[in-house]
């Protein structure tokens, strides 16, 4: 369990993190969303105690990051997977980490085997991929094999075996029962990573919402009718908002499935569709952070 | 977590990169061969002690070794970003910051006794001494253990220095002015000002004699040295215990 109460972290004059009050619960993915600069990162430091918070506070397992004994054996975290000294080998960097907390070599071997890097194990880190950086970060993350993990942007710079691989280990994570922080501004693996999503914009909590809820609240009834004049005014009668689609359909918010049939039937009117539109995470995740995004391109 | 935890770790990562084994290598070559090369030339001497001090000479020069390895042990955390990983895995800064202080003391120690009493070796050998050069003589212990002794300090001022200014370039270049540069400059620039200034600083040490440096005797030497290591190793863990990574 993540606890942040208030937290509030500025830079001089630019507030990176703004009164931000959230649990994350154990026993499911929560997917960290928000554009560049939101302060995803800035709120992960502050948990992991690398960076102090100018108000309000950050607990891990009900303590203070650095108030934790034994850390790695409680919490894994990969924030940047460039974090590396170039001219140590894969092995000898976990190695140093896993004697720091006191954990066997033997897990080292391990967690090397765990992420698929057996084969350059040996070589100094400075000739990885971004893609090997990541596993290797993951591998760290997971050497006290720890009850709560915070990975920041994990997937950055994966393949798509790679990709699927770190959202089954996320799931098999999480259905362990420990409590997973996972950010990334890769909506479509949230949509199908995340059970709950935590959404910033400007350093504000936007959203805490459990993913279908987020869906659910930007999903849509496509309905169409060669009537639609006539079921578009019966629709809105019944407090439907109706928007006309490019192809002559009808997209109704505000009104589920049942209803528009019934309003149709009502109104004497054929249907020739009915369906649910489920909204993709990346729309519901726009409509949140219109109004949020820091660095925007400008539309000459 | 136990602080001998955090010890083997640290001496893991020491090394595990090759500027360790650059540092050791220049720091042997450069006192080994220099103090052989100075006992050589010196054919003979009126103490022992005095030979064995011509003998270390190469500390001088060499010291600098230990001071760069000083600061890249903590240095090269910043700056690969790797202190993010190792403050996350010990989060007590102070505790990580004494565990590498302590592994670079023991590294510094342990070498420069091997290359110290190479050195006695060397003067032992090679420099004439009414009476020989021998082991139990107090004077030639003193100067040996006071050798030893200095070059633990300029390491532990390079990690202090690492830890303050987190910059290679930085810290290494304000150390080798502090040792190296200003000591000579302010003696030669005359004046007692500058000649007080210049005993006041860490300047590396030979023996019982400040290297290139106005001379002091070795309790004064050795004092100043030791309160510039440990000033600046406290400041540099308040200011770790307080900055952000």
């Amino acid at each position: 369990m993540i606890e942040l109460a208030g937290l509030t972290k500025e830079y001089g004059t630019r507030i990176a993190v703004d009164d931000l009050t959230v649990t994350v619960h154990p026993g499911r993915v929560t997917g960290f969303l928000g554009p560049n600069g939101s302060g995803k990162t800035t709120t992960m430091r502050c948990v992991l105690g690398l960076a102090r918070p100018t108000s309000g506070t950050a607990t891990v397992l009900g303590q203070p990051y650095r108030a934790l004994a034994d850390p790695m054996r409680r919490v894994g975290a990969l924030i940047d997977p460039r974090a590396l000294h170039p001219g140590r080998t894969a092995y000898r960097h976990l190695l140093a980490l896993a004697q720091s907390n006191g954990l066997p070599g033997a897990r080292v071997d391990e967690v090397i085997e765990l992420v698929g890097l057996e084969s350059v194990a040996d070589d100094r880190v400075r000739g990885f991929s971004l893609g090997m950086n990541q596993r290797l970060g993951i591998a760290a993350a997971l050497l006290g094999d720890p009850d709560v993990l915070l990975l920041d942007e994990p997937v950055n710079g994966l393949d798509p075996e790679g990709i699927r691989w770190v959202r089954e280990l996320l799931r098999d994570l999480a259905d362990e029962g420990r409590t997973v922080l996972v950010s990334s501004h890769l909506m479509s693996e949230m949509e199908d990573t995340a059970d709950h999503l935590v959404v910033l914009g400007r350093g504000r909590l936007l959203a805490d919402v459990p993913m279908a809820e987020l869906l659910g609240a930007h999903s849509a009834v496509r309905v169409r009718t060669p009537q639609g004049p006539t079921l578009a005014d019966a629709l809105r009668r019944a407090g439907g908002r109706v928007e006309l689609e490019i192809d002559g359909a009808l997209r109704v918010e505000g009104l589920d499935l049942t209803g528009v049939g019934d309003v149709a039937f009502l109104a004497d009117v054929r249907l020739h569709e009915l369906s649910r539109v489920t909204a993709s995470l990346e729309a519901a995740y726009l409509a949140l952070t219109d109004d949020d995004v820091e660095y925007r391109a400008v539309t000459p | 977590m136990p602080f001998r935890a955090v010890l083997r770790s640290e001496w893991t990562k020491l090394w595990s990169v090759r500027s360790t084994w650059w540092c050791t290598a220049i720091y042997v070559v450069a006192v080994g061969a220099s103090g052989w090369l100075a006992a050589a030339g010196t054919d003979s001497s009126p103490q022992a002690a005095v030979a064995v001090q011509t003998a270390l000479t190469g500390f001088g020069v060499g010291q600098l070794a230990l001071v760069v390895l000083g600061v890249l042990v903590v240095s090269t955390e910043f700056a690969s970003g790797m202190a993010l990983v190792s403050l996350t895995a010990v989060p007590r800064r102070t505790r990580l910051l004494l565990a590498k202080t302590v592994v670079v003391l023991t590294y510094c120690l342990v070498l420069t006794v091997l290359l110290a009493v190479v050195c006695a070796l060397a003067a032992r050998t090679l420099t004439a001494v009414p009476g020989g050069v021998q082991p139990g003589d107090p004077d030639v212990v003193r100067t040996l253990l006071l050798q030893v002794g200095a070059a633990g300090l300029v390491g532990v001022l390079g990690v202090a220095l690492g830890a303050v200014l987190r910059s290679t370039a930085g810290a290494v270049g304000i150390a080798a002015v502090l040792v190296l540069v200003a000591p000579p400059a302010l003696a030669l620039a005359g004046g007692d000002l500058a000649a007080r200034i210049s005993q006041g600083l860490p300047a590396l040490r030979v023996g019982e004699d400040a290297f290139l440096a106005v001379a002091t005797p070795w309790p004064v030497g050795m004092s100043v040295v030791a309160a510039w290591a440990v000033g600046v190793w406290l400041l540099g863990a308040v200011l770790l215990e307080r900055r952000d990574v």
